[in-house]
This record gives C-alpha cells, sequence and structure tokens, in this order.
C-alpha cells in the first residue's frame, strides 16, 4: 500500500506541476493582453472583450494551480495545538486533510452541475461570445484535482511520509 | 434553534478546525456551507458551493492579486533587491545604525514591488544580514529590523492585504493603495527613528559603516533607477487616473519582466520557479476569498454582525473607546492567527461597526493593516519571525523576539499618529485623479 502512495505521489505530483506551469504561462498572456489593451485603449481604439478574456483566463489560472498550492503546502493552515507532534499530528493532519477532500468532492459534484445548467441555459460572457460552462468544468476539474491531492495527503500522513515542499 | 445560535455554533466550530490545522479558506467554506444549509436549507447551501467559486474566480478586479504577485516575485529574480540595498547602503551605511536604516529604506523600496511581507523579509533578510553580519552588527538588531522592515510589504502598496480588505469591504482597491503610501513612508521613517534611538543608547548594536565617495553614491542610486521607474509608472498611474489597480498590476508585472530578461535573469528554471511560486500564491489567496464569500452570507444570516454592532453602539463606550477597543482585540488576534485569517474572519463583524461609528472605511483599512503588521512579529506565531530564523538560523528566537520590540512600539507611535490625524492616509486618495 505504501508503494502505491509512493508511486500516486510521483503521478499526481508530476501532473500537478504540470498544470501549475500552464496555470503561469496562461498568467503571462492575461499580463500581455492587459499591456496591449492598455495601450490600445490610450490610442482609441479599445479591444472589445479583453476583460472577458481576462476573467474566463484567471479561472483558469487560479483552478489549474488549486492542486499544486495544496500539494506543496501553500494553503495556510494555522498551528495552535503546538503541542501535538510526531505520529499523533501525522493522524491529526490525515483526518483532517480526509475531511477537507470529502468536501471538496461535495464542490467538485455542485460546480459540474452548474456547469450543466450553464451549458443547458446558455450563460455566457458579456462580451465575447465565450459559454460559461467550459469554465465551471475547468473548476470542477480544478477542485476534483484538489480533492484527490487532499486524499494523497492524506495517506501519506498516515504512513508517516514527509511534507511535499515546493523547488 | 434560533439562527444567532446556529451562528455561535459555527464561530465555535470555525475555531475549533482551524486549530487542529484545517487550511482557513476550506473552514471557512466548510462552516459557510454547512451554517446556510442549516438556516436556509441544503439546495441554497449547494447552491453557494457551485457558484462562488466561479463568481470569485472570474472577478476581473481580483486579476490584481496574480500580477503583482508575479511583479514581486520578477522583482526578486532580476535582482532589484541588490540594488535597492545598494543604493541605501550608499546614503545611510556610514551613519550609526545605518546598515539597519538601509535595510529599513530597502525593505520599503521592495514593498513598492511586491505586495507579500514574507517575500520583502526573505529577499531583503538574504541580501542585508551578511553585511550586517560583515560590519559586526549585534544580531538582535539586525534580525529585528530584517522582520520589522518585511512587514512594510502589506502596508505600502501594491498590497494583498489592501486587495482583500477592498474586495471583501467593496472599497477601492486603487484609494486603499493610496492610502497606503503616506502611512507607509511615516513607519518607514519611524522605524529608521527607533534605530537611531537605539544606537544612541548601545553604540555597539549597530557601528558605522565606511562613507562612499558621492560619485559612487550616485552610480547606486542610478542602479535602482528602473526599479524606482516601475514604482512611480504603477503607483503614479492609479494616482493620476491613468490606469485602474487591476492594469496597473499587469503593466508593473510586464515592466518587471522587460527589466528582468534586459539583466539576463531570466531562463527557463529561473522563470519556471516564478510562475510556480507566483500561481501558488495565488491560488491560496482565492481560496481565502471564495471561503470568505461562502462564510461571510452566512454570517450574515445569523444577524450576529447587526447584533453586535447594536450591543456596541448601546454602551456607554465613545466611537474612539470602541476602536481602541477593536485594535487591542486585533493585536491579541494577531498573536495567534494568521493575519490574512483575521482580516476574512473579522471584516464582515468589524466593517458595518466601523461605518456606523462614522470612521472612513479606507482609513481604517490602513489602520487594520498595521495592526495585522504588528501580528507579524508578535510571537508566538510571528510570520516574519520564523522567516528570518530561516535565514538567520545561528540566532535564537529570543533574541530576535527582543530585536523586534522597538520595531513594535514604533507601529503603535504609527497607529497613534494615524488615529490623531486620519489626513496622514486619507490625503492621497481624497486628492486622487480620476
Amino acid at each position: 500500500m505504501e508503494r502505491l502512495v509512493t508511486k500516486l505521489s510521483e503521478a499526481v505530483g508530476g501532473c500537478v506541476h504540470f498544470l501549475a506551469l500552464v496555470s503561469g504561462l496562461i498568467l503571462m498572456c492575461l499580463m500581455t493582453l492587459t499591456v496591449i489593451a492598455v495601450t490600445v485603449r490610450k490610442a482609441n481604439h479599445p479591444i472589445i472583450g479583453a476583460q472577458d478574456l481576462s476573467e474566463s483566463g484567471l479561472i483558469v489560472v487560479v483552478f489549474f494551480a488549486m492542486a499544486y498550492s495544496g500539494w506543496t503546502g501553500g494553503h495556510i493552515a494555522v498551528d495552535l495545538i503546538g503541542a501535538i507532534k510526531g505520529r499523533s499530528l501525522d493522524f491529526l493532519d490525515c483526518g483532517v486533510r480526509t475531511v477537507c477532500g470529502l468536501f471538496f468532492v461535495v464542490v467538485t459534484w455542485m460546480t459540474f452541475e452548474h456547469g450543466l445548467d450553464a451549458l443547458e441555459f446558455g450563460d455566457g460572457f458579456n462580451l465575447l461570445p465565450i459559454p460559461h460552462w467550459p469554465f465551471y468544468f475547468v473548476i470542477a476539474f480544478g477542485s476534483g484535482l484538489f480533492s484527490l491531492v487532499l486524499f494523497l495527503l492524506a495517506a501519506r500522513s498516515a504512513y508517516g511520509m514527509p511534507e511535499i515542499k515546493p523547488k | 434553534m434560533s439562527e444567532s445560535t446556529i451562528g455561535l455554533i459555527g464561530i465555535a466550530a470555525l475555531f475549533i478546525l482551524l486549530a487542529i490545522r484545517m487550511p482557513v479558506g476550506i473552514v471557512m467554506m466548510l462552516i459557510g456551507g454547512v451554517g446556510v444549509w442549516a438556516i436556509n436549507g441544503h439546495k441554497a447551501a449547494l447552491a453557494t458551493l457551485g457558484s462562488e467559486p466561479f463568481v470569485i474566480a472570474s472577478n476581473f478586479e481580483l486579476l490584481i492579486i496574480p500580477m503583482f504577485v508575479l511583479m514581486g516575485n520578477l522583482a526578486s529574480i532580476s535582482g532589484m533587491s541588490r540594488d535597492l540595498y545598494g543604493a541605501a547602503y550608499a546614503w545611510f551605511g556610514h551613519w550609526r545604525g545605518g546598515l539597519a536604516c538601509a535595510t529599513i529604506a530597502a525593505c520599503a523600496g521592495f514593498a513598492a514591488l511586491s505586495g507579500s511581507s514574507v517575500a520583502s523579509a526573505v529577499t531583503m533578510g538574504r541580501v542585508a544580514l551578511p553585511e550586517m553580519k560583515r560590519y559586526n552588527y549585534h544580531p538582535r538588531l539586525a534580525t529585528g529590523c530584517i522582520a520589522a522592515g518585511g512587514t512594510l510589504g502589506i502596508l505600502i502598496p501594491p498590497s494583498t492585504g489592501f486587495v482583500i480588505y477592498a474586495i471583501l469591504t467593496e472599497e477601492s482597491i486603487g484609494r486603499l493603495f493610496l492610502a497606503g503610501v503616506l502611512p507607509g513612508v511615516l513607519l518607514t521613517f519611524l522605524f529608521m527613528v527607533s534605530i537611531g534611538i537605539q544606537t544612541r543608547i548601545k553604540p555597539e548594536l549597530g557601528p558605522s559603516g565606511p562613507k562612499m565617495p558621492m560619485p559612487q553614491r550616485i552610480r547606486a542610486t542610478g542602479q535602482a533607477g528602473a526599479m524606482t521607474g516601475i514604482i512611480v509608472i504603477t503607483i503614479g498611474g492609479i494616482y493620476t487616473g491613468f490606469f485602474t489597480a487591476g492594469e496597473a498590476a499587469g503593466v508593473g508585472a510586464f515592466l518587471a519582466f522587460c527589466l528582468a530578461i534586459v539583466r539576463r535573469s531570466v531562463n527557463w528554471t529561473s522563470m519556471s520557479d516564478t510562475l510556480l511560486q507566483t500561481v501558488r500564491t495565488s491560488a491560496f489567496a482565492f481560496l481565502i476569498l471564495i471561503g470568505a464569500h461562502v462564510f461571510n452570507p452566512f454570517l450574515a444570516l445569523t444577524q450576529i454582525p447587526t447584533t453586535l454592532s447594536e450591543t456596541l453602539i448601546g454602551t456607554d463606550f465613545s466611537p474612539l473607546g470602541i476602536l481602541l477597543i477593536l485594535l487591542v482585540a486585533f493585536i491579541v488576534l494577531g498573536m495567534f492567527l494568521e493575519g490574512f485569517a483575521i482580516l476574512v474572519l473579522s471584516l464582515p463583524i468589524v466593517h458595518p461597526l466601523i461605518i456606523q461609528l462614522g470612521y472612513d472605511p479606507i482609513w481604517f483599512g490602513v489602520v487594520m493593516v498595521i495592526v495585522l503588521e504588528m501580528g507579524l512579529i508578535s510571537p508566538p506565531v510571528g510570520v516574519n519571525v520564523f522567516v528570518v530564523k530561516s535565514i538567520a538560523e545561528d540566532v535564537p528566537m529570543s533574541e530576535i523576539f527582543i530585536g523586534i520590540i522597538p520595531f513594535w512600539l514604533a507601529m503603535v507611535v504609527c497607529l497613534i499618529l494615524l488615529i490623531a490625524f486620519p489626513q496622514i492616509a486619507l490625503f492621497l486618495p481624497n486628492t486622487m485623479i480620476n
């Protein structure tokens, strides 16, 4: 079982790392878009729908990085009970992460449902004909991956494996 | 069960979950979701959980968070921190305690590029600590000034603290940013005065460095010119109404990227590390904001904020008395809770109260951020202290905490001045163009 957790850690770690890089590259694109949008707006030729592109891009940036942030301990937690250490702390972390993972299964399910609703009703952004539903599915995918990461981190805590740090 | 009782149970559960190390954003989503379920039924709760992630992650105004984080990280890799320190060192290094003053000045400069206190402390600590060690600075002064100087990161714009405050209270991000400028300068000055007083009493704390000739000082200042240009363009652009705060963030990040390319500090490894660090920080900030937007409606449903406001206003305390009680409570909370957690958990309760008491919410945002800064260097969970400890491994924690006391007192003086003269914070936003 421990070997399976190690193997899964390698696979999931690689996947969340790759998605976070994609998220970073999209952020660079949004940065470039902002500069171009400001420049041409000052020249009285605003880009129609630049804001729609930024809003949709931001969703991908955030939810492609959500699991990476969780995997590398980026989501801040408050350490108020300093007295718990060692294996007791591992088991406490295991329980907390399992609960968080289960909760994010619910979030995944609900955002997926909202995506189906958006698809049915044809919701979209303001100026460009970009539908909302693919972005709800991006959120569902990001939340689902985050949930998987939380379960995996719970398993790692149960086996007393070390915390994963960002490079 | 009454709504208020459900609210109180929810708040108690929130603190229990925080205590067992559940991430802040998830705790708020979980308690908010369960609370809305208990009051309005499961359909309302599940609908909130399904819609809020989209609403927050597609908020155009929030693009400012990853952009300014990116700008700060790019400034780090392009060596701007070293230039800043070099310029400040050239002018202040020969004073008694001058290297510590240079560190504070460089922290203030770096704070204008980065919205994070931790990033400011880490970046400047790596540059300044070896220099102060070389000139036999007492570790107490060296580490204390870095930990305190780093806190300027969330006061001097761009500041993630102000962005979160603005989003939760629906205030203008641009006005809050401008409101942080003069208090940031004032606090920088007070930190320097504190160093001056310490080294006058105990000269061995910070011996003088060598005096640099004028041409060398001018050259060092010129090397920090590019960074100054980026700060002037971003903050000046917001002040003059040339950009919105979000656009300023994008332009600032772009300029920092161009500068990093010109300086040849960008390669695949450094860039991928920068991007990973940026999206990692941004994702955590968004999770907290999503959590806050699920938790706050629950809190509003319980009527607790309204009841608490009415109770406090109904007491014999003057508005100033209530404000001081709130600030003391925040300072105490800051000793145990992380700054962002205090911000998102307390604002739904405190903001309506502040409005009712007749205080300006922009001014209060600045006051609150300074109080959060105090929490960053207060024991036992002063994050900046742990950051400095990770750089200065040989200095005991107790020594760092003792070194921080004079800077903490400087923050108290800054708070008193801000309460006595609110115009320090409000002058720039009130004269802002467009």
